[in-house]
């Protein structure tokens, strides 16, 4: 039901992209733009060209995968790498449409004819973005058939996609030290040590504070327990596993040693390796719940004389269910949806920064920032999360607090730059991780409407301040 | 006869102390500037200045313009490069803020939806999309003009007939030749049946058919009661479809007035007659001569080389050569006034 949804939705916007460029409403102006714009990359050979480069690339893809032996690997190389290709090509395009066509028609005096039609100054900006949208999904639509026909092609079905499961992650909430648990850590140990803790100063208090429940969360010792929540709002569905991967200090990565796992009234022991993942299946009897808590007791090493004192959870995805959701297919197509946004802003970031810039220096900015959002995605790909990220404000000095400020603008701007990043959202479809409706939508919302609409707007801005943007200033 | 007046339109602009005594506009009595008539453009004190990035004064384009045009008048505005005309017309699109004076269109400020919805606009250059089909070409011009939907197909195809474009409409621009871009410019201009019309240089790249037809359109479309503004260097275009005329240079205005008053001189006279024999010829010199006129020159009655290269032209095609240029074109579509006014 899910694919049927996803394949209904990618032909509701095909038909409507189509039927707005072709309905009653082409009289408008706006429409116009997108069409011409459309016809120059047409004619002009840019979507051809970059079209056929795109497929010539992902024909090629079969060539990767044949040293890999198990079908599951041949599919996430295909969908790894098959949609890094679309992303790079369909965004790059993108991007030199949107700086290429607003640069032209300045050059060429096109835009003043354009400006003193009536009523079209307001319209060119976004016809063309309108444009640039449907030429975008011009090329990402056939793009991802092509690369769903070629995962079917290289797995052992060509249903693949539609049979195997996508993943949902979920992440135990010890493991996120908020602060009202470091609150509520401080109020306990200052009743219990009011001569150490109570002396101490207050951001001083919560550093240490932090710092400890990082620690204890993280952590199980030998002959210890430790008990993990787990929420998931729509209830555990039949398939959810526990995946778990140790870090055991020292030890050899070849060490073996043993948990006892506990899920509701059943326990489970199982052998796990320092640094690999294990995967234990959920009992039957906590399907369906919102709520669980699963217990995991730290049995030592299976050896002897090997002494083990605690395993570790290093990293956010050292401890999580796996909690199947939708298909694959679904998944990517939600995932190529969100390229598509991406593609929005791009197209919107170029317009505007060409009505300032010529072509050569429009093009470079627009490549920066995505060589820059490559770098954020990387960046925000091992980021903890937020609530576990701790800011030091032990100094009031004013050169701490412009450095704190500036750091955490940075942090900020990382954090952007990784919502704007498709190869992570990409590698996490290629593993088999869901991409949620809400997370489109969060998407839709947040690079779609605000972030694109607020770039649309400074570019009609400078637009309108008329001498500029035309041209007459170059 | 000539006035000499200083300063007479109340130009804001002040001369520095070295240009004091010169470049005054000389205006010519005008006596086809009716004040009973509505102005449709109405220009005063016009400057404007171009600045650099650190918005210093770099070139200063307008020094104090003063227009007046009339609805239904066809207005010439003549000059040298870099006399300003250019600039002018593109305040008078809202292409351009003006530093300082004042611009009325219609009534209202360049630039507004207002005044765009009635203007045609006729570019220097051909500025359209090569790789767009003639029609496509007017086909967006008319939904960029607001022109209904179901009137576009027909006007496209009455505005490609009259340009004679009709048989390359679905050819590409780019494969134009320049004379068959500007047709498609006068087309487009025309397409929203504006009020006024701005051609800068209309008669640009044309052959001696287009450059008479255009001359044709425009006296029909003065006809149909619409203002028309042209700006050009070819002074025999504008002497015979102008009423009246304005002479730029250094960004002011140096003479206005109207066409036959601003040429006429009171110490010529030409007569034109048929070919009489010598001593017709004899007889009259001599009696002008008792008379103290003075007879400076005498010319043979000669064609001219439009005439005759019209009439070689329409030779041609009366005897099947065809052509893949523009062809023949035809009269103003009826959309644009009915056919009382077609030429």
């Amino acid at each position: 039901m899910p694919v049927l949804m996803a394949i209904l939705a990618w032909f509701l916007m095909a038909l409507l992209v189509t039927a707005v460029l072709r309905s009653r409403l082409q009289s408008a102006s706006i429409f116009s733009i997108a069409r011409t714009l459309l016809a120059e990359g047409w004619r002009r050979g840019v979507l051809p060209v970059g079209g056929a480069i795109l497929f010539v690339g992902l024909a090629l893809l079969p060539l990767l995968v044949e040293d890999a032996s198990e079908a599951s690997a041949r599919l996430q190389i295909v969908l790894d790498y098959g949609q890094l290709w679309i992303a790079t090509v369909v965004i790059l395009l993108t991007s030199l449409m949107a700086c290429g066509s607003l640069c032209d028609e300045i050059v060429t005096g096109r835009m003043r004819f354009l400006v003193v039609q009536p009523g079209s100054r307001w319209s060119v900006l976004p016809g063309k973005w309108l444009g640039l949208l449907a030429a975008s999904f011009s090329l990402l639509f056939p793009a991802t058939l092509m690369l769903v026909l070629i995962s079917g092609q290289v797995s052992s079905s060509n249903t693949v996609l539609m049979e195997s499961p996508a993943v949902s992650l979920v992440q135990p909430e010890q493991l996120q030290v908020t602060p009202e648990k470091i609150e509520q850590y401080l109020a306990f140990q200052k009743l219990e040590d009011p001569a150490g803790w109570g002396r101490l100063d207050h951001q001083e208090a919560i550093r240490i504070a932090y710092s400890r429940l990082n620690r204890l969360s993280r952590s199980v010792m030998r002959g210890g327990r430790s008990d993990y929540r787990f929420s998931y709002s729509t209830g555990l569905s039949k398939g959810t596993e526990l995946e778990i991967r140790p870090s055991m200090g020292r030890a050899h990565r070849s060490q073996r040693a043993r948990m006892r796992v506990h899920m509701g009234a059943s326990s489970q022991e199982i052998l796990i390796r320092n640094g690999m993942r294990s995967r234990v299946p959920l009992s039957e009897a906590l399907e369906g719940e919102r709520e669980i808590v699963i217990g995991i007791e730290f049995l030592g090493a299976v050896d002897e004389d090997v002494r083990i004192p605690s395993v570790n959870w290093s990293g956010t995805d050292a401890i999580q269910l796996r909690v199947p959701e939708g298909s694959h297919l679904s998944t990517l197509i939600r995932s190529q949806l969100l390229l598509w946004i991406r593609c929005a802003f791009i197209a919107a970031l170029g317009l505007t920064v060409s009505t300032f810039l010529g072509l050569p220096v429009a093009t470079l900015f627009v490549f920066c920032f995505l060589i820059a959002a490559a770098g954020g995605g990387f960046s925000g790909a091992f980021e903890e999360s937020k609530d576990a990220v701790h800011h030091d404000h032990g100094h009031d000095a004013p050169s701490r607090i412009v450095l704190d400020t500036l750091a955490e603008g940075g942090d900020w701007i990382v954090s952007q730059l990784a919502t704007w990043n498709q190869h992570v959202t990409g590698g996490r479809v290629a593993a088999g991780e869901v991409v949620t409706n809400s997370e489109v939508l969060s998407g839709l919302a947040r690079i779609g409407l605000l972030w694109a609409g607020v770039t649309m707007l400074t570019g009609l801005w400078i637009c309108s301040r008329r001498e500029h943007g035309l041209g007459a200033d170059r | 006869m000539w006035l000499l007046l200083p300063d007479i339109r109340g130009c804001q602009y002040t001369p520095s102390p070295g240009e004091q005594g010169r470049g005054v506009p000389r205006v010519a009595i005008d006596s086809k500037f009716d004040p009973e008539q509505r102005e449709v453009i109405q220009v005063r004190g016009l400057c404007k200045t171009f600045r650099d990035f650190w918005l210093r004064p770099r070139v200063e384009a307008l020094r104090g313009i003063d227009l007046s045009i009339q609805s239904g008048e066809v207005y010439g505005l003549l000059g040298p490069n870099g006399s300003g005309k250019s600039t002018t017309i593109q305040i008078l699109l809202g292409l351009l803020f003006p530093s300082a004076g004042s611009v009325s269109v219609l009534g209202t400020p360049p630039g507004t939806p207002q005044s765009k919805n009635r203007i045609g606009y006729l570019p220097e250059d051909s500025v359209f999309y090569p790789f767009l089909t003639g029609a496509e070409m007017l086909d967006l011009s008319a939904s960029l003009g607001r022109v209904p939907a179901r009137e576009r197909k027909g006007r496209v195809s009455d505005l490609l007939e009259m340009v004679g474009l009709q048989d390359a409409a679905h050819r590409e621009i780019g494969d134009y030749s320049k004379g068959m871009q500007r047709r498609i410019g006068i087309a487009q201009a025309l397409i929203h049946d504006p009020e006024i019309l701005i051609l800068d240089e209309p008669t640009n790249g044309l052959d001696p058919i287009g450059v008479r037809q255009v001359k044709d359109w425009i006296v029909s479309l003065r006809k149909l009661g619409k203002t028309v503004l042209i700006s050009s260097h070819l002074l025999a275009d504008v002497e015979q479809v102008c009423d009246r005329v304005s002479i730029l240079y250094g960004g002011k205005v140096q003479s206005s007035g109207s066409i036959e008053q601003i040429l006429a001189r009171d110490d010529r006279t030409l007569w034109t007659t048929s070919h009489p024999d010598e001593a017709v010829l004899a007889t009259v010199r001599q009696n002008f001569e008792e008379a103290g006129v003075e007879v400076i020159s005498v010319d043979p009655g000669s064609r001219s080389l439009e005439e005759m290269f019209l009439e070689t032209v329409e030779e041609a095609r009366d005897s099947g050569e065809t052509t893949s240029g523009a062809g023949m074109g035809g009269q103003l579509p009826a959309f644009l006034g009915g056919s009382e006014g077609r030429s």
